[in-house]
Formats: C-alpha cells, sequence, structure tokens
C-alpha cells in the first residue's frame, strides 16, 4: 500500500511538472506559415486551382458542354486572378512571383507554362493566350 | 498494490485533461504560447496515464487477478488468452477506459501531426479532446472505477459473456471504437474554427480525411456487427435496428452526409452552417449511442451492463448541446455563403438532396430508436417499434439514396446542359431498362426489388461509363496503356473514384438486402439420424451429433450433408453447433452452420435435441440469397476509402523565396 501511495505521488507530480512548465513562457502566441492572413487566401486559391483542373476533366468526360465550360473557367480565371490580387495586396513580398505562380498553375494544370506569356498592359495581370481583353480589368489587349 | 496506483492514474489524468481543457482555450483565445504548449503537453500527458491504467488492467485480466471486480466479472482462468485481452471492452468499467485509451491515441496522433501547423486552431482542439477525455475519466473515478478491488482473491471468475466470444467480437468493437471515438476529431476542428473564427477552407480541408479515416472503422465496425449477429445470434438475419444496432448507424448516417456536403463548402463556400451541424450531429450521436449501450435505458442484446452513469451523460449531453448551439448562433454572421445553387441539374443541387436523405434516415432511425423512451415518459410502459416498421420507413428512403448516387456523379458542378445531360444518361439508361425488362420477365417481382434492383444496376452502370470514359479521356492526353490508363486515373483522382467504388460497395449492400428481404426461404424440421429434409432446391441429410470438450466450454457439433436436389451434386457437410459454457450454463450459445455461395448462403442452426445419444434434432434451415454480396461489399468499401484516402502523387513544390522569408505557393494538405 505505501509504495503504491509513493510511486502514484510521483508520477502525478512528474506528469503535473511536465504539463504546467510550459505555463512559464509567457511570449505571445506567434502564427505559423498556415496561420498568416494569406494562409485562407492561398487555402481558397489551391481549391480554385482544383476546380479548374476539375471542370477541365468534367468537359472532357462531356459533362459540360462546350460553351458552359468557356462560362465557368472564365469565371474561375477572373476568381483566382482576384484572389491573386488580394494575396498581392495582403502580402507585398509576395508580389512580382506571379510567375512561379502561374508556373504552379499550370502545373497543376498538366501543362508548361507558356514561354511566352502576356500581361495586361493596364493592369499587368497575365493574360490566356487568345484573350482580347483582360479578365481582370477589362482593358482592350489588341491581336492575340 | 498495482491497481490502486492504475486508479490515482485516473485521477492524476482527470485534473491534467481538466487543466489542460483551460489553458488550451486560455492560450487560443487570450493567444498565449504557453497555454497553447501546456495543452500539448497535458494531450502528452493524459495519453501516457491512460495508456498506463490500460496496460495495469491488462495485467489484471492475463495475469488472473480476481480481486479486481471487473477481472472477477468478465473473465476466467480457463478463458483463452484472446478472449482475456477482449475482455477489456468485453463489460462497463473497461469499455469506458477503452473509449478514453482510443481517444487519447487519436488526440495523440493529432497533436504530432499539427504540432507546427494550424497554430490558431490548434489550442482550441486540444482542449475539445481533453475535454472529451475528461468526461470519460469522470465516469470511471466517480462511478465506474474499472480498478475497484475486493479485500480478498476469489478463486476464479465468472467468466466472459458468451455472446462475446466469438472472433467477430473481438474486432468488431475494436472497430467501432476507432470510427465512433474518431469522429471527436473532426468535431473538435470544427469547434476551434468557430471558436478563433477562422472559418475559412482551413479547416474544411483538414478535416475531410480525418473524417474519412473514423469513417471507414465506423462502416466496417456496422459490416463486422452484423457478421457477428449472422453467425451468433442465429435467427437468419444480419441486422434487426436493435437500439444498439442503430445507435451505430445514426452517426454513420449523419458523418456519411457530412463527408458529401464538406466537398460542397469547400469547392463553392456554400452549406457552412449545414456542415457544423452535420459533425456536431455526429459528435452528439456518438455521445449519445454509447449512452444507449452503457445505460442501459433502452433494452438490448448489447446492454451487457447496466449502470448508473446515466446522470453523467445527460450532463454532458446538455451541455454539448447548448454549447454549440450558443456558440453557433453567435457566429452565425461569418458563415454567410459565398454562393447560391444555380440549377437542379448541377452535382451540387443532388448532393442536398443526398444530405436531406441521409438526415431523414438517421432522423427516422432515431425517433424509432427512442420511442420506447418517449411512449414510457407518456403512457408508462415501454412500447418498441419493430424491424418491420424501419424497414418500411427506411426502405423506400434507401431506394430515393439510390437513384441519387446513380444521377449525381453524372452532372456537373454548377449546370449541366441538356446535350451533355443526353450523353451522360443514354447508356446507363437505356441498360437499365433493358435490365428491368429482362428481371421482370424472369422472376416477376414485386415493386419494390424491381426497383431496388433496376437502381442498383442503374449505379453501377454510372460509376462503369465513370471509368470508362475517364479512362479513355486519360489514355487521350498520356498515350498510356488502357491498363495503366485506369491506374493512374484512380491514383490521381482518388477521392473521386475511390468514392465511386464505395457507391459500389453500396450497391453490393443493397444486392443482398433486396435478396434477403425478398427472396429468402426458411423451415423448421426435426430430423433423426439419417432422414433428409428439402429447402429449395437444396436436401439436407441429417449426420448425427457429436460433442468437442474446449478449455472452458462443451461444442455439440450437428452434421448435415448438403446435397442439391435437381443434380445430386454434393456440396458439403454443414455443421450447426451449440455451446454449453461452464460459467454460464443458461446461456446457450449457438454458432450457425453456414455454406456460402456466390448466389446464396446455406446457413442452419441448431435448436435443440432429443435423448443422450442426440439420435433426433430440430433445425431451422435457411436459404440467403445473395449474402455473400454483403461482405464482399464491405471489403470493397474499406478499399474505397483507402483509394480516397491514398495520397495524391507528390507534386513539386513551388518554393518563393522573399525577402520576408519562404513561403510555399502551394501550401496545402
Amino acid at each position: 500500500m505505501e509504495w503504491t501511495i509513493v510511486i502514484g505521488a510521483l508520477v502525478a507530480a512528474l506528469a503535473l511538472a511536465f504539463t504546467v512548465w510550459p505555463l512559464l513562457n509567457q511570449e505571445p502566441l506567434l502564427p505559423a506559415a498556415d496561420d498568416s492572413p494569406v494562409a485562407d487566401l492561398i487555402a481558397r486559391k489551391d481549391t480554385l486551382l482544383r476546380s479548374l483542373k476539375e471542370i477541365e476533366f468534367d468537359h472532357t468526360l462531356g459533362k459540360l458542354s462546350d460553351e458552359d465550360f468557356q462560362r465557368l473557367d472564365g469565371t474561375l480565371r477572373r476568381q483566382a486572378v482576384t484572389l491573386l490580387k488580394q494575396i498581392e495586396k495582403v502580402s507585398p513580398e509576395l508580389a512580382g512571383h506571379e510567375a512561379a505562380i502561374e508556373a504552379a498553375v499550370a502545373e497543376r494544370r498538366g501543362r508548361p507554362a507558356s514561354q511566352e506569356r502576356r500581361h495586361c498592359s493596364q493592369c499587368g495581370v497575365i493574360v490566356k493566350p487568345g484573350d482580347k481583353f483582360c479578365a481582370a480589368c477589362g482593358a482592350g489587349l489588341g491581336a492575340p | 498494490m498495482i491497481f490502486n496506483l492504475g486508479y490515482l492514474m485516473l485521477v492524476t489524468a482527470l485534473v491534467l485533461a481538466a487543466f489542460g481543457m483551460v489553458a488550451g482555450f486560455l492560450g487560443g483565445a487570450k493567444r498565449l504560447t504557453g497555454g497553447a504548449a501546456a495543452s500539448f503537453n497535458a494531450v502528452y500527458a493524459v495519453a501516457a496515464l491512460v495508456i498506463g491504467c490500460t496496460l495495469i488492467l491488462w495485467y489484471g485480466l492475463t495475469g488472473d487477478h480476481f480481486e479486481v471486480a471487473y477481472v472477477w466479472n468478465h473473465s476466467e482462468r480457463a478463458l483463452p488468452l484472446f478472449y482475456k485481452f477482449a475482455a477489456l471492452w468485453g463489460g462497463q468499467d473497461g469499455s469506458l477506459l477503452f473509449w478514453a485509451l482510443i481517444l487519447s491515441l487519436y488526440s495523440l496522433a493529432v497533436v504530432i501531426f499539427f504540432r507546427n501547423r494550424h497554430t490558431s486552431l490548434m489550442p482550441y482542439v486540444n482542449s475539445v479532446l481533453l475535454g472529451t477525455s475528461l468526461f470519460f475519466l469522470v465516469l470511471m473515478v466517480f462511478a465506474e472505477n474499472p480498478f475497484e478491488q475486493y479485500g480478498f482473491a476469489p478463486p476464479d471468475g465468472q467468466g466472459l459473456n458468451p455472446l462475446l466470444q466469438n472472433y467477430w467480437m473481438v474486432i468488431h468493437p475494436v472497430m467501432l471504437y476507432l470510427g465512433y471515438v474518431g469522429m471527436a476529431v473532426p468535431f473538435a476542428f470544427a469547434v476551434a474554427s468557430l471558436l478563433s473564427k477562422r472559418l475559412g477552407n482551413e479547416w474544411v480541408r483538414t478535416v475531410r480525411r480525418w473524417t474519412l479515416v473514423p469513417w471507414m472503422f465506423l462502416s466496417a465496425g456496422i459490416i463486422m456487427g452484423s457478421q457477428w449477429a449472422y453467425l451468433e445470434l442465429g435467427w437468419g438475419g444480419y441486422w434487426a435496428w436493435d437500439p444498439v444496432e442503430n445507435a451505430s448507424l445514426i452517426p454513420w448516417l449523419t458523418a456519411t452526409a457530412f463527408l458529401h456536403s464538406i466537398i460542397i463548402q469547400e469547392r463553392r463556400g456554400s452549406l457552412k452552417v449545414w456542415n457544423m451541424v452535420l459533425i456536431w450531429a455526429t459528435y452528439f450521436l456518438v455521445i449519445l449511442g454509447t449512452f444507449f449501450t452503457r445505460s442501459g435505458v433502452l433494452q438490448s442484446v448489447h446492454s451487457f451492463a447496466q449502470s448508473n452513469v446515466g446522470p453523467f451523460f445527460l450532463v454532458f449531453l446538455s451541455s454539448i448541446l447548448l454549447g454549440f448551439v450558443l456558440l453557433l448562433f453567435s457566429r452565425l454572421p461569418l458563415l454567410r455563403s459565398e454562393t447560391e445553387i444555380e440549377s437542379l441539374s448541377s452535382r451540387e443541387a443532388w448532393f442536398v438532396g443526398n444530405n436531406w436523405l441521409f438526415t431523414s434516415m438517421a432522423f427516422a432511425t432515431l425517433w424509432g430508436t427512442m420511442f420506447p423512451l418517449f411512449s414510457e415518459v407518456f403512457t408508462g410502459e415501454q412500447i418498441s417499434v419493430a424491424a418491420p416498421w424501419f424497414n418500411k420507413v427506411n426502405g423506400p428512403l434507401f431506394l430515393v439514396l439510390l437513384l441519387m448516387m446513380g444521377v449525381g456523379p453524372l452532372l456537373g458542378w454548377r449546370r449541366t446542359s441538356l446535350s451533355a445531360l443526353r450523353t451522360q444518361f443514354f447508356w446507363p439508361v437505356l441498360s437499365t431498362g433493358a435490365f428491368a425488362i429482362a428481371f421482370f420477365v424472369w422472376l416477376r417481382p414485386g415493386a419494390f426489388p424491381l426497383v431496388g434492383a433496376s437502381l442498383c444496376w442503374f449505379v453501377v452502370a454510372t460509376v462503369v461509363q465513370e471509368y470508362w470514359r475517364g479512362m479513355l479521356a486519360r489514355r487521350a492526353a498520356t498515350g498510356e496503356n488502357p491498363l495503366l490508363a485506369l491506374v493512374n486515373l484512380a491514383r490521381r483522382n482518388g477521392q473521386r473514384y475511390g468514392g465511386y467504388l464505395v457507391h459500389v460497395a453500396i450497391v453490393m449492400i443493397g444486392v443482398a438486402i433486396i435478396g434477403n428481404e425478398f427472396y429468402l426461404s426458411t423451415t423448421h424440421v426435426t430430423l433423426a439420424r439419417g432422414e433428409s429434409a428439402s429447402l429449395a432446391g437444396y436436401s439436407f441429410t441429417f449426420a448425427g451429433l457429436e460433442s468437442n470438450r474446449e478449455s472452458n466450454r462443451t461444442e455439440i457439433v450437428a452434421n448435415l450433408l448438403v446435397t442439391r436436389e435437381a443434380t445430386g451434386e454434393t456440396i458439403g457437410l454443414v455443421s450447426p453447433q451449440r455451446n454449453l459454457y461452464d460459467k454460464n450454463p443458461d446461456m446457450v450459445t449457438s454458432e450457425v452452420g453456414l455454406r456460402m455461395l456466390p448466389s446464396e448462403d446455406i446457413y442452419v442452426v441448431l435448436n435443440g435435441w432429443e435423448g443422450d445419444a442426440g439420435d433426433i434434432a430440430t433445425f431451422t434451415l435457411f436459404i440467403n440469397p445473395l449474402t455473400m454480396w454483403g461482405w464482399v461489399g464491405g471489403v470493397v468499401l474499406i478499399l474505397g476509402t483507402l483509394l480516397a484516402l491514398w495520397p495524391m502523387p507528390q507534386r513539386k513544390e513551388v518554393t518563393v523565396t522573399a525577402p520576408g522569408g519562404a513561403l510555399p505557393a502551394g501550401a496545402g494538405d
């Protein structure tokens, strides 16, 4: 009986000390990489990219007519551009890395990033080859 | 005494769980590194203590320490070692400890996996998980101490409940608990996202996999439970709508609804409140189910122990209900939908439909299960609604569900045009029509089996078409050979194609249900040695009884030779048996004699015998059509879920190095 209490008390004390110990640290909780304001924007961008991939797949399978596909693809791309702009605004250090992001987009969609990428002359957003107007700001782009 | 130590460890774990719960909450709310870290350490410490307690109880069980009340009640010297381990979940106190153990292991997995991620969510996640642990520790410390001791050591124990001495019964509760308890994890993330107001896509993406894993275990547990009922209870069926069976099915239904609707939230940013409610309901129903099993409020084959834990459960359940409703209401403005459903011919519209069905089935089953309680309150008498009521209510809902399972995958997101509908539906509908006509001409079935079987065909046809067209598309894009294209297609789109496999599994289970509900043959016979009986084209000849002695029981085995009447072909011996346990002579258990064929099960129950030599015996014979497919469906379901869980092939991450540090552009799961 005696030793049970001794060991029990010892175990309890150890466990308690182990658990309470960190409380001595009074520093504020710092956000980690996935906790920064851009995290959610990036998560949403990821989802958008997956949706883009998925509608492309659905289109290939015949679940989306050509017309619907064009419409949806356009809408999703516009949303993606808006998101990218937001990301740029929230965390300016990411600005200028659109090329890398675009490469990620291209990789997600399973094709290499185009070598000659076109930018909108008004807002600088990357535009799709063949587009006559910028999807983000609506400015005319001239001949593709 | 080591068992006193076990109790002390439970008390310590209780204190630390309470402390960690508060520390995690304050750490999250006031953003204190110390509080957050303390909640992590509390999870580790509680897990270590609970694991220690489990080892001590196992030590007691395997070492025949009958001075411990639990060991005396649920074990005996002659019990095979295997069942001595399983006796941990064979009774009330032990199974509560087992609950706490599995929760601790899940919590441990979560904190190890997310130690340096989701910094804002994790303190709250720890808090919710520790809160759940706290409840079970309170039960053990104050009501159901598994380490309670007599002042002396009785020479031998009472033995384990004979019904539980079956290998399915060893594995089935483990699966069920893994499924049940695991639902605490997605719930913890949901609550954490509400508390931290981080209600974007972050928790949704994290939670899907952590729901899929317990969902898979829960499915396996339910299927193994019906396997056990089929082999052990000997009434010819596998599902009796027993309160405890229902208690496992109801959270399965809400979890299945959640797994579907969470995809819509991820893709379309809608149904946010609904998803919160679903995952809360799943968690609530899991605790409610444990309450049903553990309190004895409802009569059931599973009410192995009854006790006074009821009030504890009621307090805990009401606080989950109240706390969650208040929290959800306070966050409603943040949960506004980002999009509307645009068209009825969209996948999301049918997903919403399926959600309605799943919740209707869950609600109907819950209502039927709790009806005896309601009737007792109002009439003073427990009136149970029986299997026919559940079948009548859930049967038609299941048919509609099958229809949705077929149609949903054929539709695109947002809107499907008429021409696309035509290409999608042409072959599945045509082949289903042909099947329905052939089936009708062949068997002249009633309306329910006709519609049911045709819908099953329809679902399979759509899945085959999905795989086929996907394979063709991938082949066209990559030039891979058909087999490789199929494998890569499934591997790269595991969520979708794994889901389709699960649909096929549900169809297989549906086929077994239809076969058993509508085409089962059964009869009671009394046979003298050498006599034959016939049923549904099979002839059964009684070859005599034999008796075998095992360590803790006597087995009486009857042998029947089964032949096919039309051809005279011998199928083999079928040997139903009865087990007489030394410690429980009044509870004679049955092991059915079974021969599984793809077309039907030959299933024989030994009811009794006359004379010392056992020259005359009575049997119940069953021919259960297509039952095997239900079990095959169970295996396919697990394979499909594994495919959906399988990690995507590694993508190259694009790392953008900025002056402020590195941030992966593709940060995600």
